[in-house]
């Protein structure tokens, strides 16, 4: 194995990485990231870690609250790393690595030394360490065997997470696939609330429940931090089955997902579609507007949020079974409509110019005034997002257990609308003052700019928890009765929006060079 | 003889950094004209400013008798630009992209589609409907560049580095394409590094070296009948030897290699 070539990699991408805080835009995300990792460092000698294993060793129930901290860590790495794509995005591809004297099988390595050497990896094996630690330093378990255990906890960790986001990638890319990926999306977020109330009310299931759980990752790495004894070969057998197992099946899906899908020789046919579509919006305006929806529509990214919206908004509205009455759904569902519109777009429309590549430079050689760009892209973004309101309004309309009122529909609609407008006006300008150049053919990987995800991830949690607290503050009834105010709000919105594209404009024209820069790499 | 490009003391900074210093330039109507000049010495910043995509820091741009600037949209409808970066959109298919370039320049869908279709055939790409952009090879690149470039019949076209990547065919029809559009009136503005496909295309040459001045300006077509170019005295037999001299040969020596 050439190891000093491989670290040679791995300090090539922390040295990439560090490049990237040359940047404006990268100052500002080393900032935060450093304080956010300060406070995470406190969370974790307080309540994380150490907390945890005192807790654990206090309670008497040490094993218990080892598996509940490991798997909640476990599933939370999981979801934050294939849901946002910090941590399974691939440093080297295998292609790029075939230039150095690596063989297959080092290759192989080195992509994955690099991988679960990202930070995000090191802070989770930090918040899992704190609690082998904790437990060991409050005499329940051994260090040495619970640092191993954790490690190889952390392995199957990222490795599942790299086997979902190349399934997940694979499925986006093949026929069919989409669909499979819409049904998955809908069981995760439905079924979970459906079903864990059922079996928790069933006669042995939770004995059932927690058998299974033990054949899992978490289950055994806590096993072996406070149990030196009977069942460590099992458990260090299993952790290891597992890693064995996930690379064997990363390494097939790799393959299936690396087959060339060129397309076969075939003369040129004209799909209209687009272009019918698009010249609702003026004989100036269609050429462009054709233009984007077909970057919007096919995006892989953009069809996994856009396919992905309406779930997270049944998600959002029916997660909990509303106590005091089906009204409360109602109120969920305003922030659910607020934000379900930007959802499935956000990706491409927080970043409008990030998937040119070089298509950038000939906005400025067409003869139209390049305020048009950025207009003919934005409508685009409302459009696609303004089907998922529609669609959202429909299914309300027809299924949501709350009785039918012209009222609820009005804000529910208000709300679509007012929000479809504030966030794509803000898009408008996290396109023009944080732009970043953005691969069109991946379907994971968090590639927003700093702007953009405060935006989304901001927009998103502002949406949810301020139903949430207009819900237990006010109540349904007191919200309906004030109806009329999401009228004026969403003109509100409206006027901000029509306002953001005017005067983007002009910023567009004058920040061209900047963003030339800033998409073409250099600073 | 009209001029096609005429311009005084452009001046293009970036910062402290001058990119272009004070260069002013005529280039006649209906020429193949070459811009020449050493890896960044200026020449992309050059076209950029003269096609739109970058605003000078000083001087004036006419281009086809007319002031250009941000707001020339007129002008713009009768130029065809090839970056060197080509401009692709990579998500579209070659028709798609061609058919909206047309579309973007006035051209009505008919004929718009009427001409995809025979540039596409032209060009050699007529059997890649379903590929897109991205998954083409750097030639098949360039020649939908130079297709968008050319499709609306443009008075003037600027060509950066057109021949790089093209097979020998697809470079003797793109030359004889070039023939016929300043046969017609119509002005080619050419940079490129090779310089004898220079010496054999274009009558008149332009040279810069960094920053963006002009060190060389003149008629080159006695290259092309075995004659020779005078300048400071010196006689040239080619364009290579005139650059150099220009320019400052650069010739490091690696033991090593």
């Amino acid at each position: 194995m050439n190891a000093p070539l491989i670290f040679q990699l791995v300090g090539l991408r922390y040295k990439l990485l560090w490049a990237q805080t040359r940047t404006r835009n990268g100052r500002i995300a080393l900032f935060l990231a450093a304080y956010l990792f300060a406070i995470f460092i406190v969370i974790l000698m307080t309540a994380g870690g150490y907390g945890a294993a005192m807790i654990a060793v206090r309670s008497g129930h040490a094993e218990t609250v080892a598996q509940a901290v490991l798997g909640g860590l476990f599933l939370n790495a999981l979801v934050a790393s294939v849901v946002t794509g910090f941590g399974i995005n691939t440093a080297f591809t295998d292609a790029a690595l075939r230039r150095y004297a690596l063989n297959a099988q080092e290759r192989l390595a080195a992509r994955h030394v690099t991988g679960i050497l990202e930070p995000v990896w090191i802070f989770v094996l930090a918040l899992y360490l704190g609690l082998s630690t904790g437990l060991y330093v409050f005499g329940a378990g051994n260090f040495w065997l619970g640092a191993a255990a954790v490690l190889l906890l952390l392995m199957a960790n990222y490795l599942l997470a790299r086997v979902l986001a190349t399934l997940i990638e694979w499925l986006s890319h093949v026929k069919g696939g989409t669909a499979v990926l819409f049904l998955l999306l809908i069981s995760l977020c439905l079924l979970p609330s459906a079903l864990i109330p059922r079996l928790v009310r069933a006669h042995g299931a939770r004995h059932a429940m927690r058998a299974v759980l033990g054949y899992t990752p978490p289950f055994a790495a806590a096993a072996l931090t406070v149990n030196a004894g009977a069942g460590m070969l099992h458990n260090f057998g299993l952790l290891a089955a597992w890693i064995a197992a996930l690379l064997v099946l990363l390494a097939a899906i790799e393959k299936q997902a690396a087959r060339p899908r060129s397309a076969a020789a075939a003369v040129a046919t004209w799909d209209n579609r687009y272009e019918r579509i698009a010249s609702i919006f003026g004989p100036t305006m269609a050429p462009l507007v054709g233009r984007s929806l077909r970057y919007y529509m096919r995006s892989n990214k953009v069809r996994f949020n856009y396919i992905g919206a309406l779930p997270a908004l049944a998600f959002i509205t029916f997660n909990n079974p509303a106590a005091g009455g089906p009204l409360h759904y109602f109120v969920r569902a305003l922030g659910g409509f607020t934000v379900v519109g930007f959802l499935g777009t956000a990706v491409m429309s927080t970043n409008q110019f990030g998937f040119d590549a070089s298509g950038f430079r000939r906005y400025f050689l067409l003869p139209i005034a390049p305020g048009e760009i950025l207009r003919a892209s934005s409508y685009t973004a409302m459009f696609v997002g303004g089907t998922l309101v529609a669609a959202a309004l429909v299914l309300w309309v027809l299924f949501a257990p709350v009785p039918f009122d012209a009222r609820i529909a009005t804000m529910l609609l208000a709300a679509g609308a007012g929000g479809l407008c504030l966030f794509n006006g803000l898009s408008i300008w996290t396109s023009l003052l944080a732009p970043r150049a953005t691969s069109f053919e991946t379907t994971f990987g968090n590639q927003l700019s700093l702007g953009a995800n405060v935006l989304l991830i901001g927009g998103l949690l502002a949406c949810i928890l301020g139903v949430m607290l207009l819900d237990n503050l006010a109540g349904p009834a007191a919200v309906l009765s004030y109806w009329w105010v999401s009228l004026p709000a969403a003109a509100l919105a409206i006027l901000f929006y029509s306002y953001s594209l005017r005067l983007g404009a002009a910023t567009f024209v004058s920040r061209r060079e900047r963003l030339l820069n800033a998409l073409e790499g250099r600073n | 003889m009209t001029a096609a490009i005429e311009v005084a003391n452009l001046t293009k900074k970036y910062g402290e950094t001058v990119a272009v210093e004070n260069l002013s330039l005529t280039v006649p109507a209906g020429t193949m004209f070459g811009f020449l000049g050493p890896n960044g010495s200026g020449k992309s910043t050059t076209i950029g400013c003269l096609t739109g995509l970058l605003d000078p820091t000083a001087g004036s741009i006419r281009i086809l008798g007319e002031p250009f600037g941000d707001s020339a949209v007129a002008l713009k409808r009768r130029m065809g630009v090839m970056p060197e970066s080509l401009g692709l959109f990579d998500a579209l298919y070659a028709h798609e992209f061609l058919f909206f370039q047309a579309r973007m320049f006035g051209l009505d869908a008919e004929t718009a589609r009427h001409r995809v279709s025979e540039l596409l055939e032209a060009m050699e790409l007529g059997g890649t409907g379903k590929k897109r952009l991205s998954e083409f090879s750097a030639g098949m690149r360039k020649r939908v560049a130079f297709a968008a470039a050319v499709i609306s019949g443009p008075d003037l076209l600027f060509l950066d580095e057109p021949f790089e990547s093209i097979d020998p065919a697809g470079v003797a029809s793109i030359k004889q394409w070039l023939h016929k559009i300043t046969a017609q009136g119509r002005t080619v503005f050419l940079t490129t590094h090779v310089l004898e496909t220079v010496e054999r295309l274009c009558s008149q040459v332009a040279i810069i070296t960094k920053p963006g001045k002009l060190v060389w300006q003149g008629d080159i077509s006695a290259l092309d009948r075995d004659g020779t170019i005078s300048h400071d005295g010196t006689e040239f037999r080619t364009l290579e030897q005139l650059f150099l001299h220009l320019t400052g040969e650069r010739y490091a020596q690696l033991d090593w290699l």
